[in-house]
């Protein structure tokens, strides 16, 4: 069986990576490999980053009120550079009222503060199994 | 190349990774391929991430195989080589791939080789392989790429330490890293006493990663052994080690995995510890 290769990336300009650390760490004991692209990333880098590693999910971590414009950005470089098929999930400070919008726009799902890491690391699995990647 | 093939060579590589194509594993590496070790810590990522740089502005189309360790207890891993490396990160021409060691020893990964030779036939040269961060016998590296460099940081030891057998005794280059720093050249003079005494002829290269200083000469003694080595034939690749032991670790999980679930494997381990001989158990488990 194959392991499950997740990006975990800080997007924006904040530099609070706590919410992505945990995450890491806990995809890791998981038994998932994680490549943590530290602070600062550009839509384009992630993009890039999670297709050059062949990445099964791409995590995004982001408390500076960028989200919405940074999903869009990243959805769109995912589409135009033929890999929509690699599903994004978010995390980190994000209004309730802007996770439908999220949604609506592509981005699978959004885990805020307190979701217990059992609960990521479930969807993560179960969305594997869903559709047979 | 286009966004598309590069989606194509993400994809062969993760296959190979996952023990799913093993053609590469035979494949001659056109490319000169570069092994970058040392203990962890020493500064391998910043000087891969510099020499990557450096090929950059000379025209190069780079790629870089970091290898980073997977827990013992999960099966996982937190790949962060790459931290190091984002700049070049959306490079058209750079292609950095992370992986972790799936419990192999030895420093590198099993399908490390096998992903230089699909890199080296997308056209990328030189190919930079970085162990993870390795202790004192982790040497396969050695085996798998054309210039091996280690990696040494001032302050890592007394002369004994660089006596000792191992990673003293591989290595096409030597690099003192964070030269900056006042006992760097005390490192470097006990590298050559020990170089000197054990009669091989290495060079040393001050380096400072963080700030680039160095890398030109590293650079230049990294083309004076490729030029070297290629104007003599270039040692080939032990293949067959790497796919026998993908193979043997298949053979054991299946064996392993058959036998745990008639409780046999649970059996046997105690009936050993009882001290009943191991050669009996060995025949009855392989008889049943």
């Amino acid at each position: 069986m194959r392991k499950l290769k997740v990006i975990v990336a800080k997007a924006g300009l904040d530099g609070h990576d706590r919410g992505a650390k945990v995450i890491s760490r806990a995809l890791r004991d998981a038994g998932f490999e994680v490549i943590y692209t530290g602070l600062r990333q550009s839509p384009e880098q992630i993009v890039s980053t999670a297709i050059d590693e062949g990445a099964d999910f791409i995590g995004v971590s982001i408390l500076s009120g960028a989200h919405m414009i940074v999903a869009k950005k990243i959805i769109e470089n995912l589409a135009e550079r033929g890999a929509e098929d690699i599903p994004v999930f978010m995390g980190g400070i994000i209004p309730e009222s802007d996770i439908a919008k999220l949604k609506k726009i592509g981005i699978k799902a959004v885990f805020g503060p307190g979701t217990p890491t059992s609960e990521t690391i479930n969807y993560l699995r179960n969305y594997y199994k869903k559709n047979d990647m | 190349m286009t966004c598309k093939s590069r989606i194509q060579l993400a994809r062969l590589i993760r296959k190979i990774e996952e023990g799913e194509e093993f053609s590469y594993y035979t494949k001659e590496i056109a490319s000169h391929t570069i092994g970058i070790t040392g203990s962890g810590g020493v500064g391998k990522s910043t000087l891969t991430s510099r020499l990557i740089q450096y090929y950059r502005e000379k025209g190069n189309r780079v790629a870089v195989v970091a290898t980073d360790p997977s827990s013992p207890f999960s099966g996982g891993a937190l790949l962060g080589d790459r931290i190091r490396m984002q700049q070049f990160a959306t490079d058209p021409d750079v292609f950095i791939k992370s992986v972790a060691s799936r419990g192999k020893q030895g420093g590198v990964a099993l399908c490390s080789g096998a992903i230089a030779a699909a890199l080296s036939e997308a056209g990328y040269n030189p190919i930079i392989i970085e162990t993870l961060g390795i202790g004192q016998d982790e040497i396969d590296i050695s085996n798998i790429v054309d210039t091996s460099i280690v990696v040494f940081s001032p302050k890592t030891g007394d002369q004994i330490q660089a006596m000792k057998a191992g990673i003293m005794e591989i290595g096409d280059i030597f690099v003192v890293n964070k030269s900056d720093l006042s006992s760097a050249d005390a490192m470097v003079s006990q590298l050559t006493k020990e170089l000197t005494e054990s009669g091989r002829k290495i060079e040393i290269i001050k380096t400072v990663a963080s700030t680039g200083k160095g890398i030109e000469q590293l650079a230049q003694a990294i083309e004076r052994h490729k030029l070297l080595i290629f104007s003599v034939s270039r040692k080939k690749r032990n293949a067959i080690y790497q796919i026998e032991s993908i193979l043997r670790d298949r053979i054991y999980s299946y064996i392993k995995e058959s036998l745990q679930k008639k409780k046999y494997w649970d059996d046997a381990l105690r009936d050993i510890v009882k001290g009943c001989d191991i050669t009996d158990i060995l025949k009855r488990l392989l008889s049943s």
